[in-house]
């Protein structure tokens, strides 16, 4: 049997509160609201996943207003973008995890913990850039429209957050390039 | 498929399991919407000025109009519904009956 696309399962919520069809969209999509909001969040899972639950709560109370128009996982990635903006504004900003001990290109095996830790170092703009466009979600544009402001300025921000990373992370290339 | 090992590494999205955190959600979310309509609204409100301009007619007007001016408030309030499009309603039909027993008594009130 085929699974029912967003916007049925949307129709059915709106139709009849029909809270197992909001369940199958929070199942569907949390990962990649998860994931977003762990990347601005720079690794910390329990914040972002509150901000998920946060988003997920405000989706289901505003559902009749996302018009089928864009994509639901964009309609939710606004939203998440938006708690996260407010969060951000509250709480002092990200703080830096201690840098790791140097490592020799050979021992250089980067893995995700790796990228947490570079990412907290950069601009928050770099940083944002970078989360809201490495999700394989949004295309350049979207994330632009998301984060208000030039598609040019989204993808400078992308280029120095990357180059960035790419120092922090491969030191060894750096020389041997 | 890059080459870049910061891309790549960028481009890793592991999938987050979904670890109990629908359950969570669905936990967090209000009790049952209340299955009202904007509809709902609107005959509450009409039913007040109705019966405003039966009890007071040199008032109906008045209370005709401010009870169909909450009721489109009601209904812009709520787009979705809700206990929300009835409760300005009420108000508004005990406002529109306050002005109807207001105008009634300063009209009948000798002069």
């Amino acid at each position: 049997m085929m699974a029912a696309s967003d916007t049925e399962l949307v129709a059915r919520v709106l139709a009849g509160d029909d809270r197992r069809a909001f369940a199958e969209l929070v199942h569907r999509h949390q990962s990649a609201v998860r994931g977003l909001l762990r990347r601005l969040s720079a690794g910390d899972a329990a914040l972002a996943d509150d901000l998920a639950q946060q988003v997920f709560v405000t989706a289901w109370r505003k559902l009749a207003s996302w018009r089928g128009d864009a994509r639901l996982s964009t309609w939710l990635y606004r939203i998440a973008w938006n708690a996260w903006s407010s969060q951000a504004r509250r709480a002092p900003p990200v703080e830096p995890p201690p840098p790791d001990p140097v490592r020799s290109t050979e021992e250089a095996v980067l893995d995700h913990r790796d990228l947490v830790r570079a990412m907290a170092t950069l601009r928050p703009e770099e940083r944002t850039a970078l989360a809201v466009t490495y999700g394989r979600e949004l295309t350049h544009e979207e994330a632009a429209d998301l984060l208000g402001c030039p598609v040019g300025t989204l993808k400078t921000n992308v280029l120095r957050g990357k180059e960035k990373l790419r120092r922090l992370l491969t030191p060894g290339l750096e020389e041997s390039a | 498929m890059t080459t870049d090992p910061i891309d790549r590494l960028l481009d890793v999205q592991a999938a987050i399991p979904d670890d109990g955190f629908t359950r969570r959600v669905m936990a967090a979310l209000p009790p049952a919407r209340a299955v009202t309509r904007p509809l709902d609204g609107w005959l509450v409100a009409l039913a007040a000025g109705l019966v405003a301009a039966v009890l007071a007619p040199e008032a109906a007007g008045v209370g005709r109009t401010l009870a169909e001016g909450s009721a489109g408030l009601a209904l812009a309030l709520s787009p979705s519904a809700g206990p929300t499009a009835v409760l300005p309603a009420l108000l508004a039909a005990a406002l529109a009956l306050g002005v109807a027993a207001l105008g009634s008594w300063l009209v009948a009130r000798p002069h």
